[in-house]
């Protein structure tokens, strides 16, 4: 029979899964909202990425939240996804993490459109009792961009950013 | 107070719950990356199907391999497949049922088409030698269209992790 300090151990677990996909969850949700320093608090200090197939490569967290902001800027209103969290736990501070990712973009300046798909492979690490992203990157399955004045009735009715001029 | 051997029991049930979400999610993400040895993986041997509303339903991995990769396994049709709204329940040690929500977009670059469908999966799942399975599954479609993607002239695929893939023989 199971004893106390089996069952903590296993309640840990899932404890940790539970706050590894928080974490995820807030990470999108700061990309999206355009919360930089909040999104700065997913990131372990000398975190690394490798975005999209290794062609966005940075190190540390000041310098993976600048490319972020630069590259999410103004004009970039998007929807990023996390599905599919396949997370294992292998040890007290270290786990691993593949996720789904959809995406579709409303990207005002040019007046395009942007659709896709992704699978992310992350590393995370717990610091100071807080599971952080340690190393995140992703491939691509598919990506694809129109033009939107090609619906000439598709109109942007809301945005949190502002609606750009008419 | 909850002795060791419900506490015990309330764990494995979350444990159970949790795995069996990430075998659907293995299963999702094998089928959209054609990782077709490791997408065997998920069923049973005698795990049975009953797809597209019951219109295709074959038994057994090898012949659910054979029809899966019928449809998916060229590489000018692929997609997206998102499995979201996980309800499961445990009903005994080693077997349990699911039901999830599919968000499903496809693109078929040599008809030059795309697909949007959704639908509910129905699953039944078995515990085998520790390890969850997918004893049974199949999906109702909600709704299902389909265009031709010329209608959106400057619609330009950027990205297609199958781009360099060479087509199966």
């Amino acid at each position: 029979m199971a004893d106390l300090a089996e069952i903590e151990a296993r309640m840990k677990r899932l404890e940790d899964i539970e706050a590894i996909k928080t974490l995820k969850h807030k990470y999108f949700r700061c990309l999206d909202s355009k919360l930089w320093d909040e999104l700065a608090e997913c990131f372990a200090e000398d975190a690394t990425t490798s975005y999209s197939g290794g062609k966005h490569s940075y190190r540390g967290r000041d310098a993976i939240v600048q490319f972020l902001r630069e590259a999410l800027g103004p004009s970039m209103i998007s929807m990023h996804h996390g599905h599919h969290p396949e997370i294992e736990i292998t040890s007290d501070t270290t786990a691993r993490g593949i996720w789904a990712l959809k995406d579709y973009l409303v990207i005002t300046e040019a007046n395009m459109g942007l659709r896709g798909t992704a699978f992310y492979t992350d590393e995370y690490a717990k610091v100071n009792g807080e599971w952080k992203i340690k190393s995140t990157g992703y491939v691509r399955g598919f990506e694809e961009v129109w033009d939107r004045g090609e619906t000439p009735s598709l109109k942007l009715t809301q945005s949190m950013f502002g609606l750009p001029e008419e | 107070m909850a002795d060791l051997a419900e506490l015990e029991a309330r764990i494995r049930r979350l444990e159970d719950i949790e795995a069996i979400r990430r075998l659907k999610y293995k299963y999702l993400r094998c089928l959209d990356s054609k990782l077709w040895d490791e997408f065997a993986e998920c069923f049973t041997e005698d795990a049975t199907t009953s797809y597209c509303d019951g219109q295709y339903q074959p038994q057994g991995v090898y012949a659910i391999m054979k029809f899966i990769k019928r449809g998916l396994a060229r590489y000018h049709f692929f997609g997206m497949h998102h499995g979201h709204h996980p309800e499961i329940e445990i009903t005994g040690d080693t077997t349990a049922r699911g039901t999830w929500a599919l968000d499903n977009y496809m693109i078929d670059t040599q008809e030059n088409k795309g697909f949007l469908t959704t639908a509910y999966y129905h699953d039944e799942y078995v515990k085998v030698n520790g390890e969850w399975k997918i004893s049974s599954t199949g999906y109702d479609r909600v709704f299902e269209e389909g265009w031709e993607r010329g209608d959106t002239p400057s619609l330009n695929l950027t990205a297609n992790m199958f781009a360099s893939s060479t087509e199966p023989v």
